[in-house]
């Protein structure tokens, strides 16, 4: 009796033990990856805030700025509005060239005029400030969308694609902005 | 009178009464041994991922500059153009990501199968000027690091991502001196 029960406890055991040691290996086998490390990603606030000062600016110079510095510099945005909040301090200006110590913590286009296709991205996140977040894009005509990874390689590759066309085999016949 | 045990008798008495209890704690030792070594197998395997996105760009780079030698120094318009070249579409595909492979060998749907950013190296180049040509999203390898093709065709791995977004908005800058140099 006394045997059964010592044969039964290690048997039991046995099979606990083999359990959590598959259950360990499959979940390793799983595409279970580790998060992303958070970045310095500008929010979706401020992505439209910068669109509106592209905007502004548009509208009084007849064509958009040649670099996000330029918006900062005449009064559009201020510096902070290009970083991500958690950073302890805005970069500073440097005057030669006009740029910021570190580059913006958003991506801009400044090939892409207001004429070309609508889904061509102006603006975007390329970091995930937190894991599982999407990346923050405005397109050419404004437009906000919160993307996936896959849904944004896509819109770059779209865009690189559009803006090679013009400046790569397309004859300078188009007409200047400005 | 108890009746003999048979075991001991026979002498397996000290077998039956060892042997599942040593291998009941060689089994503990093993599932410990395979607890501790599963997190480095698992970076381990984090960076052939990237090494292999790394060689990945490199085969990209050289599909690129075959392209140009065919095509009068035209560069591709977009990557499936490399596949109509006879480059292979695994080339398009990071491991870090779970993005399919593409079942056809149309455009669309490569470029729905693809992890990687293209954006075409301009022909008139500045002398010495070293453009970013394909890049990827950080978030294929956690953010820690981002494997770029240059336009000189070599391959570097950026840790710093204040770096990574640098490199490419002086592209899109380049692109832009370029449309206002061509209006």
């Amino acid at each position: 009796m006394k045997r059964k029960t010592h044969t039964f406890t290690v048997v039991t055991t046995f099979c606990l033990l083999l359990a959590v040691g598959v259950w360990i290996v499959l979940g390793d086998r799983k595409p279970n990856r580790p998060p992303c490390q958070p970045a310095m990603s500008i929010s979706e606030p401020q992505i439209r805030k910068v669109w509106k000062a592209i905007g502004t600016f548009s509208k009084e110079n007849n064509h958009r700025p040649d670099t996000l510095e330029i918006l900062t510099g005449g009064g559009y945005l201020k510096p902070a509005d290009l970083f991500d909040e958690r950073r302890k301090e805005t970069p500073a200006l440097t005057t030669q060239p006009h740029r910021f110590a570190i580059n913006p913590d958003v991506l801009y286009f400044p090939a892409l005029r207001a004429e070309d296709p609508a889904d061509m991205v102006l603006l975007c996140t390329v970091l995930l400030a937190e894991d599982g977040e999407k990346y923050h894009i405005i397109f050419n005509d404004g437009r906000y969308a919160a993307l996936t990874s896959h849904e944004l390689v896509m819109a770059l590759n779209r865009t690189y694609e559009y803006i090679g066309s013009k400046v790569i085999t397309a004859p300078a016949t188009s007409q200047p902005e400005r | 009178m108890t009746e003999p045990d048979n075991d001991q008798e026979s002498g397996r008495g000290w077998l039956t009464q060892w042997v599942p209890g040593v291998a009941l704690w060689l089994l503990i030792g093993a599932i410990l041994l395979c607890a501790i070594f599963i997190q480095p197998w698992d970076r381990r395997s984090e960076m052939a991922i990237r090494a292999l996105c790394g060689a990945n760009l490199n085969g990209i780079g050289k599909g690129i500059f075959l392209y140009q030698d065919e095509h009068d120094d035209i560069p591709p318009p977009n990557l499936a153009a490399l596949v109509a070249d006879g480059q292979p579409m695994g080339l398009f595909r990071c491991y870090g990501t779970d993005t399919p492979k593409a079942a056809t060998t149309q455009p669309a749907d490569i470029e729905a199968h693809c992890d990687y950013i293209y954006a075409p190296p301009p022909a008139d180049m500045e002398k010495g000027k070293k453009l970013v040509v394909v890049f990827e999203l950080p978030a294929n390898h956690q953010q820690e690091d981002v494997n770029v093709l240059f336009s000189d065709y070599h391959v570097e791995t950026i840790r710093e991502m204040d770096r990574f977004m640098s490199l490419v908005q002086e592209l899109n800058d380049y692109h832009a001196k370029l449309r206002r140099a061509k209006s």
